[in-house]
């Protein structure tokens, strides 16, 4: 909707709240959880993996020349669980760069609506203030002669 | 509340003994101490590798004690792995499942002589537990369940750790694909 939807003053449009905002920020904490906790399992995993790489190169390992193969079957498969994770974590990584560039748009739209009100209060003020300047000079002239510096002497003579 | 307290005593008196009769490395109290009755998750962050390898005999004394299978010369590894899983399930709308991000603490000790292994694994729920019974059980691989040799005891301990492995990475996938960003 944020991205695809019609913005026009016509069209029907969702008017974007903070509620939004702090969604879209609760969205983007919860990937990062998932993140840390997938690079957390990603990290494990390699120290078992390299724990038994050690084990098989070590010489004190009495199984080493009869179980070396399994090792290499077992941290192979490690290997594979490990791209697994690297995997799912670029997804997650991917998701979160969408949802902040989303907080920015859905940040954009909201400002876009402050302005265009602040616009047409714009025009009301403009229309109030060409209104008060045609009738000021009205306005000035009459309060001119209502004063005691302009004397009509014509009105004495008749009266 | 008294009562949970003594029973937590208790529970925890009973671990320690536990431990200190294997011998098991003070860093699983570590990973231990993440469990618990919590509100909201905290030490979620806490992700740890540990190991200690006793390979060489040890010059003078000897730590091994025969009746008990232990020669001395041991391997031990502590690690910890998150899982997801589905704890509310909503079949109309897969948007609205409820899923929890679960912890794991394993502690592995291999006797590298008389081949005895130890696994200790600490686990909110069963389902670990269902599982390694499914890879020891009766309907499992042989090679899987042997112990009768050395070297079938380190492949049977490597497949556990595949397991344990495997039960981490599965429900990721779901979690990240049922999210649908507004």
């Amino acid at each position: 909707m944020a991205v695809l939807g019609p913005t026009g003053k016509r069209h029907h449009h969702h008017i974007y709240t903070t509620r939004d905002i702090q969604n879209l920020q609760r969205w983007a904490e919860r990937v990062r959880d998932v993140t840390s906790a997938l690079k957390a399992n990603v990290d494990v995993m390699t120290s078992l993996r390299r724990f038994y790489i050690d084990l098989r190169e070590s010489d004190e390992f009495p199984m080493k020349k009869s179980c070396g193969d399994d090792i290499a079957v077992f941290s192979s498969q490690l290997g594979n669980l490990i791209d697994d994770f690297r995997l799912q974590i670029d997804r997650a990584d991917a998701l979160v760069r969408i949802t902040t560039d989303r907080t920015e748009l859905v940040k954009q739209h909201r400002l876009e609506r402050l302005n265009s009100n602040m616009e047409s209060e714009a025009i009301i003020v403009r229309i109030i203030t060409i209104v008060t300047l045609i009738y000021l000079p009205a306005t000035f002239v009459s309060t001119f002669f209502s004063t005691d510096v302009v004397k009509f002497q014509g009105q004495e003579h008749q009266g | 509340m008294v009562q949970t307290r003594t029973l937590v005593w208790g529970l925890l008196v009973r671990c320690c003994w536990m431990f200190t009769f294997h011998q098991v490395m003070p860093d699983y109290l570590d990973f231990i101490s993440v469990f618990g009755l919590q509100s909201e998750a905290r030490d979620q962050r806490f992700s740890c590798f540990r190991e200690q390898k006793a390979l060489k005999s040890p010059a003078g004394s000897n730590n091994g004690i025969d009746s008990l299978g232990r020669s001395g010369k041991h391997y031990q590894l502590c690690y910890n792995l998150k899982g997801v899983t589905l704890t509310a399930q909503d079949l109309e709308d897969p948007g609205k499942n409820r899923w929890s991000i679960r912890q794991a603490a394993f502690y592995h000790q291999l006797d590298v002589v008389g081949g005895n292994t130890l696994w200790i694994v600490t686990k909110g729920g069963l389902d670990i537990q269902q599982r390694f019974k499914e890879l020891t059980g009766t309907g499992a691989r042989p090679e899987d369940k042997a112990f009768e040799t050395l070297d079938e005891c380190f492949r049977s301990s490597l497949s556990a750790h595949l397991l344990f492995c495997h039960w981490s990475t599965e429900d990721w996938r779901g979690y990240i694909n049922g999210w649908n960003i507004p």
